[in-house]
C-alpha cells in the first residue's frame, strides 16, 4: 500500500521571482498520488495549488521557476519490460523536476503518462481547427496511427466522453460548441494516449453547476474504467466532497493538511481546514443563517507572515510560538498529515514554557 | 535558513539575510498604493534603459535645435566661394609642434589646388597654418536670440573671422555644414511636433467621437479614415505640395507642408483611440460611473480618458518620426521645404549626386542625423508604451 | 399577465418595486456592411415579479438565463423593449421603464448595483476617495471636506480604515474592493441594491465575511437586496425569497425555505440536485438528476415549455406545445409547470448531522 505510488511529491519549491521581491508560489511541499485515486488539491486563490500542477509538467513560465525538490514519478515498469530497481532498491523512478522542460524526455511524460485539463476549455482549444483536427492530432503525436485509425479512435473517445453524435462534433469548430462539451473534447484529447495520471486544473470552475455535475460523473466513470489516477484542483469544497479519495488542503505554498476526504471533512486538524469548513455555506443549514468567516485577508504573495503563514488569521494560534517558528509537517498515525504546532508533539514546551501552557490547557 | 539565504542569492537582492529586502519591499509597495499613476509610469520608464538613453538624445535634439542661433558657428547664409566641399577639420586640442605643450584649440587650415582636368579641387590639410579656435568667440555677424536679445556670440568660431573653420566639412558654395545642421535640426525637429500636435486634437476628438457615441457616427468617421489610408501618400503629398503657390515665402510654405502632413497622419491615432473607448465603454467601472450619475462629458474626462493618457503620449512620440520621415522625403524630392529655409531633408537635396557624394561624403550627415533622431523618438515611444500600463503585472 | 394579478401595485405599500412583463429583446445582426437583423436573442422574456420592501429576493439560473439582464434593466443600464417597472416613491408610483435620462437621475441614487468582479469594477487610476465618493461629486450633493468625511464614515461601515482612502484600488485584495464596491453603491443611501453575484469571485474564506457585512448593513440601512447569483447554496444563507429563471423566464418563485425543501418545478428540483454538496457521506444519496448538456439556442427556444427538451417529466403533447403560465399555487408561491400539482419532487434533504 505504502509503496503503490505513482507521483511524489518531495520538498518542492517553485518561486517566482520579480522586481519587487520573491513569491514563493510553492513553498517547500510533500504529496503522494497513489496509483488509481483521485487526489483533491484544495485551496484559495494564491495558496499554489495550480504552480503546483505546472511544476509537475514543467510548464512553469519564466519569471518562475523550480529551486529545489524532486518530483518523482513511477517509470512504467511495462515499457521496459522488467521492474527496474533503484539505486536505493526501490522502484525506478525518474525525477521530474531534473528533466529539461522542453526536452525529449518530458514530452514523452506530458504526452503519454501524464495529461492536463484546464480551466477554460475554449482558450485551450484552438479557434481555427475543427474538433477532429485536434484531436486527431493529439491521437497520432503519441500513437502509431494512421489518420483513419486515429479518426476512428478519436470517434470512439468522443463517444467515450459522452457527445452525442460525435461524428457531427468531430466537424465542429471549438466555439460552435457549449462551454461544456468544450470541456469533454478537452478531456478526450487528454485521453487520447491513454494517461496514468489526469491533472485537472480547475476543470469545471467556469461552468454552470448542472453542466458540472455532469462532467464529474464523467470524470468518476472514466477513471473507474482505466484504472487512471487523477489529481484534481479545485477551490470548490463541494466538487473535493463528490469526487475525492485523499484530499490535500494548501494555504499560500504549503500543505497544512493531507488525509483522507472523510477525515477531512468529519475530523479536520488544522485550524485553516476547520476554519474554511465551517465558512462555506451549506445547502439544508437553514435559511439566513449567519455564516463563521475567517477573519482578514490571504496576505499578499510578498508579504508573508513569518512563523505560520495562517497564524495572522487563525484563531488558536499560540501567542509567541506561532508568529516565530514555521511549524514542521507532522505524519499521524494512520498516514494523515498536518502542519501546525497544536498536533507537533513537545513544539510548545520546547519553545514558550510561559506563553503556551495557558493557552494548551483550552486547547485540550 | 538555509533556504533563505540561497533564495536571495538567486534573486540578485545580494547578502542580506533575514527580513532586510523584504521589509524594504513592503517599504516601496506601501509608497506604490497611492503614488499617482504619472509616478508610477516615469519610475516604469526609468527601468528601460535604451528608452532613458533616447530620451536624453531627443532632450540633447531640442536643445540643438532652441539653441541653433548659439550653437552654430555660422549663419547658415554666410558662404565663402574660396572653400567649395571643404573636408571636415579635426578640432586639435594640444599643440605639440613648437616642441612644448601649448594648450589651446585651434584647427589646420588648408591648401588647395585645382585639377587641370577635372577642374575638381582638391584640398589637402595644411599642417603648418594653425587657425586659433575659440569657445564663446564672438564674431562679426550679429544676430538676435530667439528674435529677440541682439548678440553675436556662438560657442564657438575662429577667432579670425576670415579664417575657414569647417568642423563638419562645408557645401557647394562653401558654407558651413555644421551650421547648416544644426539650423536644420530646428525646423525638422519642429515640424515633427507642430503636425503631430494637429494630428493628434484631430485624432483624438473625431477618435473620441467615434469610439464614445458609436452607431452611425462610428461609421462614418470609420469609412472616412478608411478612404484617407487607403490614398497612396506619396503621389498625394507631391500633388498637394506642387497646388502650393511658388510665390509663397518659406514660413508660409512650412506652415501648408505641416498641414499637409498632419491630414494624413491623424486617422492612425484615431483608430487607436477608437478602439480604446470602445473596449472601455463595456468595461464594468465604467458601467458603475454611469450609475453613479456622471454626464458624458464628466464620463469622458474624469472616467474614460486618464486611462489611456499615457498611451496616447506613446503614440504620439511615435508618430513624430513619420512626421520627420515625411518632410525629409518631400524637401529631398524637392516638393516640401525649399532653399533658403534649411531643413535636414532640404540639406540632403545637395547629395542626390552621387559623384558629389564620392567627393564630398559629409554631405550625407543630414542622413545620420534623421536616423538618430527617429530612432530615439522611437525608443522613448516603446519604452513608454511599455510604461504606461504599470499596474499590468 | 395574470401571474401576480391579484395585487394592485398602487395599494401593497410594502412592496417596493413590481416589474410587469418586462421584456429584453437583442437584435442578431447578419454579416457585412450594411447588415439586416436577422433575429433577436429574448434575454428577458415577459418577466412579472415584485420585490417587497425589505426583503432579500434571490434570483438564480444557470448563465445565460437573462438574470443580470434583468438587473441591468431594472437600473436602465439597459433600456427594456418591453413592459414596466413600477417604483414606490412614497404614495405615489413611477414606470422606471418610461422616463428620461434626466428624470432618471434621482432615482439612480436609490436604486445601486454592486458588481460582481471586484478587479474590473474599480477604475484603476482612481484613488478610493474619487471611486466611493463619485456618486456624490457627479451629482454635486458634496465636495471637499463633507466629501471626505462621508466617504471615511462609510468606509468605516464596511470594515475599511478610511486612512487608506487615499490609495489606488490595485493596493487592495478581492474582498477589500468588494468591500469598496459596497461602499459606493451604500453612500448615496439607496433604498434597493441590486448585488449581481457580488460574492462568486470571491474565495471561499472571504466570501462569507462579504455575505455577513451585506447582511449587516441591510439591517443597518433599511436595504431591500435583489441578489443575484448561480450559487445555491450562497443564495439559501441570505435570501428570504427566491426566483428561478430559465431561458430568459421565471419558473419558480418561492419562500427560501419552501423552494429548497419542496421544490414546485422540475428544473428547481435539477438544479439542487446538480449541486455538489461538502460532505464525501452523502455521495450517491439523494435523487440524481442530470440534465443533458443541450442547452437551447436562446435565439430560437423551443415551443411549448421551454425546459420540455432537457425535462425527465414532460409529456409529448402539452408540454411541447403549450407554455405554462406562471400561476399562483398553494398559498403564495408561484411555478410555471403543467404538471406541478402531480408530481412529487424532491428538494434538499437535511442529513442527520451525527456530531
Amino acid at each position: 500500500m505504502a509503496d503503490d505510488w505513482l507521483l511524489e511529491i518531495e520538498g518542492l519549491k517553485t518561486h517566482f521571482f520579480l522586481d519587487d521581491g520573491v513569491v514563493r508560489a510553492v513553498d517547500g511541499i510533500d504529496l503522494r498520488v497513489p496509483a488509481g485515486r483521485t487526489v483533491c488539491v484544495v485551496g484559495e486563490s494564491g495558496c499554489g495549488k495550480s504552480i503546483t500542477a505546472r511544476s509537475i509538467l514543467g510548464l512553469v513560465d519564466s519569471p518562475g521557476r523550480v529551486v529545489e525538490g524532486h518530483i518523482w514519478w513511477r517509470a512504467d515498469t511495462v515499457d521496459n519490460g522488467a521492474e527496474q530497481v533503484g539505486a536505493d532498491g526501490g522502484p525506478s523512478r525518474i525525477d521530474l523536476a531534473a528533466l529539461d522542460p522542453h526536452g525529449e524526455a518530458m514530452r514523452q511524460i506530458r504526452g503519454n503518462e501524464i495529461s492536463m485539463v484546464f480551466q477554460e476549455p475554449m482558450a485551450s482549444l484552438s479557434p481555427v481547427y475543427t474538433v477532429a483536427n485536434q484531436l486527431v492530432e493529439a491521437i497520432q503525436v503519441h500513437l502509431p496511427m494512421s489518420r483513419d485509425e486515429a479518426w476512428q479512435h478519436g470517434l470512439a473517445l468522443l463517444e467515450r466522453v459522452g457527445i452525442p453524435r460525435p461524428a457531427r462534433v468531430m466537424d465542429s469548430y471549438p466555439f460552435q460548441l457549449s462551454g461544456g462539451m468544450c470541456q469533454r473534447v478537452m478531456i478526450a484529447i487528454a485521453l487520447a494516449c491513454g494517461p496514468r495520471l489526469l491533472i485537472a486544473d480547475e476543470p469545471t470552475t467556469a461552468l454552470d453547476v448542472t453542466t458540472q455535475a455532469r462532467i464529474l460523473d464523467l470524470l468518476v466513470d472514466l477513471q473507474r474504467d482505466t484504472g487512471m489516477a487523477m489529481m484534481f484542483i479545485t477551490h470548490d469544497l463541494g466538487v473535493v466532497a463528490e469526487i475525492a479519495d485523499e484530499v490535500v488542503v494548501m494555504y499560500l505554498g504549503t500543505v497544512v493538511e493531507q488525509g483522507s476526504v472523510d477525515d477531512i471533512f468529519h475530523d479536520p486538524l488544522h485550524p485553516y481546514t476547520k476554519a474554511l469548513l465551517a465558512s462555506i455555506p451549506t445547502m439544508g443549514q437553514g435559511v439566513r443563517q449567519r455564516l463563521t468567516s475567517i477573519r482578514g485577508q490571504v496576505p499578499h504573495p510578498l508579504d508573508r507572515p513569518k512563523g505560520c503563514p495562517f497564524q495572522p488569521r487563525c484563531d488558536h494560534a499560540v501567542a509567541g510560538v506561532c508568529e516565530r517558528i514555521e511549524p514542521s509537517t507532522v505524519t499521524l498515525a494512520d498516514g494523515r498529515r498536518v502542519r501546525c504546532v497544536l498536533h507537533e508533539p513537545g513544539a510548545l514546551e520546547d519553545h514558550d514554557p510561559r506563553g503556551s501552557r495557558g493557552i494548551k490547557v483550552e486547547e485540550g | 535558513m538555509a533556504s533563505e539565504t540561497s533564495m536571495s542569492g538567486l534573486s540578485g537582492a545580494g547578502p542580506v539575510a533575514g527580513d532586510g529586502p523584504r521589509s524594504t519591499a513592503e517599504r516601496r509597495r506601501e509608497e506604490d498604493y497611492s503614488a499617482s499613476q504619472a509616478r508610477l509610469v516615469w519610475r516604469a520608464f526609468l527601468r528601460h534603459r535604451l528608452a532613458v538613453v533616447a530620451g536624453v538624445v531627443v532632450i540633447l535634439l531640442y536643445l540643438v535645435a532652441c539653441f541653433a542661433e548659439f550653437l552654430a558657428p555660422y549663419s547658415t547664409e554666410k558662404f565663402n566661394e574660396e572653400y567649395p566641399y571643404a573636408p571636415p577639420q579635426r578640432l586639435h586640442i594640444l599643440d605639440r609642434s613648437g616642441g612644448g605643450w601649448d594648450f589651446g584649440l585651434y584647427v589646420h587650415g588648408y591648401t588647395s589646388s585645382r585639377d587641370p582636368e577635372t577642374l575638381e579641387i582638391n584640398y589637402t590639410v595644411d599642417e603648418s597654418t594653425k587657425i586659433p579656435v575659440r569657445l564663446f568667440d564672438r564674431s562679426a555677424e550679429e544676430y538676435r536670440m530667439w528674435g529677440l536679445i541682439p548678440t553675436n556670440l556662438h560657442l564657438i568660431g575662429p577667432v579670425d573671422d576670415s579664417q575657414p573653420m569647417y568642423l563638419l566639412g562645408s557645401d557647394r558654395s562653401g558654407r558651413d555644414l555644421l551650421s547648416r545642421l544644426i539650423y536644420g535640426t530646428r525646423v525638422s525637429m519642429t515640424i515633427g511636433l507642430i503636425g503631430v500636435a494637429m494630428a493628434f486634437i484631430l485624432g483624438v476628438v473625431l477618435g473620441g467621437i467615434s469610439g464614445y457615441f458609436g452607431g452611425k457616427t462610428d461609421t462614418l468617421i470609420q469609412r472616412l479614415v478608411e478612404f484617407l489610408m487607403s490614398i497612396p501618400t506619396l503621389p498625394l503629398w507631391l500633388g498637394l505640395a506642387a497646388a502650393v503657390p511658388g510665390d509663397w515665402g518659406p514660413l508660409k510654405r512650412y506652415f501648408v507642408i505641416t498641414v499637409i502632413l498632419a491630414t494624413f497622419a491623424w486617422t492612425d491615432l484615431a483608430r487607436v483611440t477608437r478602439g480604446r473607448f470602445l473596449s472601455l465603454r463595456v468595461e464594468d467601472f465604467i458601467t458603475a460611473a454611469h450609475l453613479d450619475g456622471n454626464r458624458p462629458p464628466r464620463l469622458i474626462f474624469r472616467h474614460m480618458l486618464p486611462l489611456f493618457t499615457s498611451h496616447l503620449i506613446a503614440s504620439l512620440t511615435l508618430s513624430i518620426p513619420a512626421m520627420i520621415l515625411a518632410e525629409t522625403a518631400l524637401s529631398f524630392l524637392g516638393l516640401g521645404l525649399q532653399a533658403p529655409v534649411v531643413s535636414w531633408g532640404v540639406l540632403l537635396q545637395d547629395a542626390q549626386n552621387v559623384q558629389v557624394v564620392a567627393t564630398a561624403p559629409w554631405l550625407m550627415l543630414p542622413g545620420v542625423a534623421v536616423v538618430v533622431a527617429v530612432l530615439s523618438l522611437n525608443f522613448v515611444g516603446d519604452g513608454l508604451r511599455d510604461a504606461a500600463d504599470p499596474y499590468k503585472q | 399577465m395574470t401571474t401576480t394579478g391579484g395585487e394592485t401595485h398602487a395599494s401593497d405599500e410594502n412592496t417596493l418595486v413590481r416589474v410587469e412583463n418586462l421584456s429584453m429583446k437583442f437584435p442578431i445582426r447578419g454579416q457585412g456592411l450594411f447588415a439586416r437583423t436577422t433575429g433577436y436573442v429574448h434575454a428577458v422574456n415577459d418577466v412579472s415579479f415584485s420585490i417587497r420592501r425589505g426583503e432579500v429576493l434571490g434570483l438564480v439560473g444557470e448563465s445565460g438565463c437573462g438574470k443580470t439582464t434583468l438587473g441591468r434593466c431594472i437600473v436602465r443600464s439597459c433600456q427594456p423593449t418591453g413592459g414596466h417597472i413600477y417604483y414606490r416613491d412614497g404614495d405615489s408610483v413611477v414606470d422606471l421603464a418610461r422616463l428620461s435620462t434626466r428624470q432618471l437621475r434621482p432615482y439612480q441614487q436609490r436604486i445601486r448595483v454592486i458588481f460582481q468582479d471586484p478587479f474590473s469594477s474599480l477604475n484603476p487610476r482612481m484613488t478610493i476617495l474619487q471611486i466611493v465618493g463619485d456618486p456624490l461629486t457627479a451629482s454635486g450633493l458634496a465636495s471637499g471636506s463633507e466629501l471626505e468625511d462621508r466617504v471615511a464614515a462609510m468606509l468605516r461601515k464596511v470594515g475599511l480604515s478610511p486612512a487608506h482612502m487615499r490609495r489606488y484600488p490595485h493596493a487592495f485584495s478581492g474582498g477589500e474592493r468588494q468591500r469598496i464596491n459596497i461602499a459606493r453603491a451604500l453612500i448615496v443611501e439607496p433604498e434597493l441594491v441590486i448585488a449581481d453575484e457580488a460574492v462568486s469571485a470571491l474565495d471561499v474564506s472571504v466570501r462569507a465575511q462579504i455575505l455577513n457585512l451585506l447582511r449587516d448593513l441591510q439591517d443597518e440601512f433599511d436595504l431591500t437586496y435583489l441578489f443575484i447569483s448561480h450559487d445555491m447554496s450562497v443564495v439559501e444563507s441570505i435570501c428570504n425569497r427566491v426566483a428561478v429563471m430559465y431561458l430568459g423566464r421565471i419558473v419558480e418563485l418561492a419562500k427560501t425555505e419552501q423552494l429548497y425543501t419542496k421544490p414546485r418545478h422540475p428544473y428547481t428540483e435539477a438544479l439542487f440536485s446538480a449541486v455538489p454538496r461538502p460532505d464525501p457521506r452523502l455521495r450517491g444519496t439523494g435523487r440524481r438528476i442530470r440534465l443533458s448538456d443541450n442547452f437551447p439556442d436562446p435565439a430560437n427556444p423551443p415551443s411549448g415549455c421551454f425546459f420540455h427538451t432537457r425535462c425527465r417529466y414532460a409529456d409529448e403533447e402539452r408540454c411541447r406545445s403549450q407554455r405554462p403560465e406562471l400561476r399562483r399555487i398553494d398559498g403564495d408561491r408561484l411555478a410555471a409547470c403543467h404538471h406541478t400539482e402531480k408530481l412529487s419532487l424532491e428538494g434538499v434533504t437535511v442529513p442527520a448531522k451525527n456530531t
